[in-house]
């Protein structure tokens, strides 16, 4: 790859997240997150073109996707910040995330069998709650599709944080700590935002329940892809 | 805090190259060995340690973690547009997937949240 089409790839995704993040400013729409509104127009953009030039823009995306890794790592410190709360609401912690993931899963194997939804899309419906930097590093061992994973986990990000708070206080969950947990276990990074604006409380129990569900998907990924080996 | 605006984005800097070679050194681990881990995930684990055992502090990363965690949504660009490339498997389950993603999501939330709460409860008393 040359570093001319790896600069122009760059150039590329940082203009238009930009250009997406001033239109969302102005459109004020909590779901129109940058994101969704970059891979909308930039998918257009290359349905349009011939198929060479989203081969060309993916390679050159290469370096900036190899910042997944080190953006993987950093997700260390707002965990190792917020270790108080663990340290304090073990049990309730480790079981709110069990339950949530255990329960969720559930319903993608078991509803998604039940509408003949292929495989494939359902190994990325898996990890739907993952954040996402985690989830992606995932899609090998799960044999499903990056672009497949972003898809189901923003969307589920999204829609979690806009809908969870509500869905939470018809549940009578008030405790804001029950709170962090619900959002972060299930909404990761964007729920976990969501939970902060309610109280401080609760986004450090969502970043506690991101970090936590992602350890738990992941050793379970990696203990199925040992056995599907 | 009245440190010069060069030194702080120098020190920046160097965080970003510490997790950069920390995650290289993952990478490289995992060729090696073929350890079935992620090499994110590694480096995840790796620096949870590092800083729970307090070989480094906090400071050392923490300014070059935030700016990447802040800036993470552009990463994603990329990988998401490639979903012009899955249509065809998406096509025909577009709306069962859908489906699929509210109704575990909604279930999954009120567990996580009914389960926390009844803990919690229990732990007050």
């Amino acid at each position: 790859m040359s570093v001319a089409v790896a600069a122009g790839a760059a150039v590329f995704t940082v203009a238009l997240y930009w250009a997406c993040s001033a239109l969302q400013r102005r459109l004020r729409a909590p779901l129109l997150h940058p994101l969704v509104l970059s891979v909308v127009l930039g998918g257009v953009l290359f349905a349009l073109l011939p198929p060479r030039w989203l081969d060309l823009y993916l390679e050159g995306s290469a370096p900036l996707v190899w910042l997944l890794g080190p953006a993987t790592a950093a997700l260390a410190l707002p965990f190792y910040r917020r270790r108080a709360f663990l340290v304090a609401h073990p049990r309730t912690a480790v079981a709110a995330v069990l339950s949530g993931m255990g329960s969720t899963v559930a319903v993608v194997w078991g509803l998604g069998a039940l509408l003949g939804i292929p495989p494939q899309l359902l190994r990325a419906a898996t990890v739907k709650s993952v954040t996402l930097p985690v989830a992606l590093g995932l899609t090998d061992l799960l044999r499903t599709q990056p672009a497949l994973t972003t898809v189901c986990v923003f969307a589920t990000g999204l829609v979690g944080a806009a809908i969870g708070p509500t869905l939470l206080d018809r549940a009578r969950v008030h405790a804001p700590i029950a709170r962090g947990l619900a959002l972060g276990t299930l909404s990761h990074a964007v729920g976990t935002a969501r939970a902060l604006e309610e109280d401080p409380l609760a986004g450090a129990a969502g970043v506690v329940a991101l970090t936590l569900s992602a350890l738990l998907m992941a050793a379970v990924a990696i203990t199925a892809g040992l056995f599907l080996r | 805090m009245d440190e010069p605006r060069g030194g702080r984005v120098f020190r920046t800097v160097l965080q970003l190259l510490a997790l950069g070679g920390l995650f290289a050194l993952c990478r490289w681990i995992v060729i090696r060995t073929g350890l079935p881990v992620p090499a994110g995930l590694l480096a995840l684990l790796a620096l949870l340690g590092i800083l729970l055992l307090r070989i480094a502090p906090e400071t050392s990363v923490g300014d070059g973690a935030d700016l990447l965690l802040r800036h993470l949504a552009v990463l994603f660009v990329a990988p998401g547009m490639a979903i012009v490339r899955e249509l065809p498997l998406v096509r025909g389950h577009g709306l069962s997937l859908a489906l699929v993603l509210l109704a575990s999501l909604v279930l999954g939330q009120l567990v996580a949240g009914t389960v926390a709460q009844a803990l919690l409860r229990r732990e007050q008393r």
